[in-house]
């Protein structure tokens, strides 16, 4: 099976710019620059988890509701924000993906599958099938998503 | 021994009955079929990818119509699921399709409910062969369907096909010499799906085409969503700690075009960050498909790579075919004012902005 990115580069030599990244990098460039203009007094690590934030923000704007992942990640995003304010407590339960956490040491012992559904959003009332669909859909937007961040690093730190 | 194999002979001839049928009534249909494979799922969708291009290059605004179709990836594979969901002619997406919607509703209890969830260029000859043997040597594997290389030399029962009654099962043709019972029969479609989806994971994770087997490869692939996730973190951390970037017109930066319904367009109006840098990151951003990162020079030029209608069709291109030199002029003051504002005061990145962005003004006037 020949690989979906060459099979891409033969149809698309010079190919524009896919609308859903557009829409990705457009809504990650947006949220950026309002963290950046709005939040100058506050700390660094609250400014680096809001461009964390808003990196999975788009990621699954662009994708929409039509993934499960991005609906449960959607879901999480918009409990976060509505719990933010009154019950700071209550929204460690809606850790985003990649949120370091202490090892369990009962980690160790899980199932492969059981450690990739708490990878994947939304990833935990799946069956191993449509996991591993999530999956592939998760890893090939994050990695979009990691490059246009990389991107926007290398420009602005020429 | 017959009257001990009767009852399986009898659920086995029952589900050989009914394909026959099915056969001999979609004969013409089943000879388009192919082997479920990722190749013709991809050559099926090959005319909706053309189409789909066909439409981006006609013209501006053609983006909102083909975000609907795109479901936010752009390759065929990611087309193939939404294709299962809208059920199209694609006999493996169709097959996808039953398998999908019914893997959830499938009743474990009756062995025909299980049946229903197979793939449907599986569909079994009337091959009943022998008398009731459980390995069934008499049913053939057979990859294509239609055609009538049926041996029907092997067929003593074919006085069942006639009464068989009509059925929308689909079948599975069990290989020689396994078994056939319906648990087990459903256990290898459920096989086969899982290893086709880790041979597309296997393409998308790097690193992976050495591996085999399911363990190894379930590894590889969290750790890759693990370092893939910490990535994002670290180059959140970075974007934090750069200073605050000065801000851009976003209005005028994106044309107008914007396809996120969510944003609110005349929300964020800031003042001018150097849009070339900006510019920098769409244009490395063009590039991510073909998975290159070239020099920033290089990538500077690619808009005289790209046909005019193509550069203005991307808001990119809306912003490059703003107006002639004299945007330049104000972007290249914009880019030595922010330069000082960011309190880089050093003459190297100057140097190489400068020498990056001149280069390119004769080109992108053109």
């Amino acid at each position: 099976m020949e690989s979906k990115s060459s099979d891409e580069n033969c149809n698309n030599p010079n190919s524009e710019l896919h609308p859903s990244k557009l829409m990705m990098a457009s809504h990650f460039l947006r949220a950026l620059f309002r963290i950046q203009h709005t939040t100058t007094d506050s700390s660094f690590a609250g400014r680096s988890r809001k461009i964390r934030r808003a990196a999975y923000a788009s990621m699954a704007y662009s994708v929409g509701t039509k993934r499960s992942w991005s609906s449960a990640l959607l879901r999480k995003l918009r409990s976060r924000s509505r719990l933010r304010s009154p019950n700071p407590r209550r929204a460690k339960y809606a850790a985003l993906p990649g949120k370091p956490r202490v090892a369990r040491p009962q980690q160790r012992e899980m199932d492969q599958a059981q450690v990739l559904r708490e990878l994947v959003p939304g990833g935990t009332s799946m069956d191993d099938c449509r996991l591993l669909e999530e999956t592939t859909d998760f890893v090939r937007c994050l990695s979009t998503q990691v490059r246009l961040m990389q991107a926007v690093v290398d420009s602005v730190s020429i | 021994m017959q009257c001990l194999r009767a009852p399986l002979s009898d659920l086995s001839v029952l589900e050989r009955q009914r394909p026959r049928v099915e056969w001999q009534q979609q004969g013409e249909e089943q000879s388009d079929y192919q082997p479920y494979d990722a190749d013709y799922c991809m050559q099926s969708l090959l005319p909706v990818e053309t189409a789909f291009r066909a439409l981006h290059s006609c013209g501006g605004g053609v983006e909102n119509e083909n975000h609907g179709n795109v479901h936010g990836s752009n390759d065929c594979f990611s087309n193939a699921w939404p294709d299962i969901a809208s059920g199209m002619h694609c006999p493996v997406v169709g097959a996808a399709a039953s398998v999908e919607e019914t893997s959830v509703n499938a009743s474990s209890s009756s062995s025909s409910s299980r049946k229903r969830k197979s793939e449907n260029t599986r569909r079994s000859k009337e091959n009943s062969g022998s008398d009731g043997k459980d390995d069934i040597n008499c049913k053939r594997l057979k990859e294509e369907t239609g055609g009538g290389a049926t041996p029907e030399a092997e067929q003593p029962t074919s006085k069942e096909n006639d009464k068989a009654p009509k059925s929308d099962y689909i079948h599975v043709r069990a290989r020689r010499g396994q078994a056939t019972d319906s648990h087990s029969l459903a256990e290898r479609v459920r096989r086969e799906r899982i290893s086709q989806r880790m041979k597309y994971l296997q393409d998308l994770v790097p690193g992976c085409s050495k591996i085999t087997g399911k363990a190894g490869m379930l590894d590889e692939i969290i750790n890759y969503v693990q370092s893939l996730q910490r990535q994002v973190e670290f180059l959140s951390m970075k974007l934090a700690a750069v200073n605050p970037i000065m801000d851009i017109n976003i209005d005028s930066f994106f044309g107008g075009r914007e396809i996120n319904p969510t944003c609110k367009p005349g929300s964020i109006s800031m003042i001018g960050m150097s849009s070339e840098l900006l510019d920098q990151a769409y244009l490395q951003l063009g590039s991510l498909q073909h998975d290159m990162f070239m020099d920033s020079p290089a990538l500077l030029l690619r808009p005289d790579v790209n046909p005019p209608a193509a550069v203005s069709d991307t808001s990119l291109g809306s912003c490059l075919n703003v107006s002639g030199s004299s945007v330049w002029n104000t972007n290249l003051q914009n880019v030595y004012g922010v330069e000082f504002q960011l309190g880089r005061g050093t003459a190297l990145p100057f140097q190489s902005l400068q020498g990056n962005l001149l280069p390119n003004n004769p080109k992108m006037e053109m």
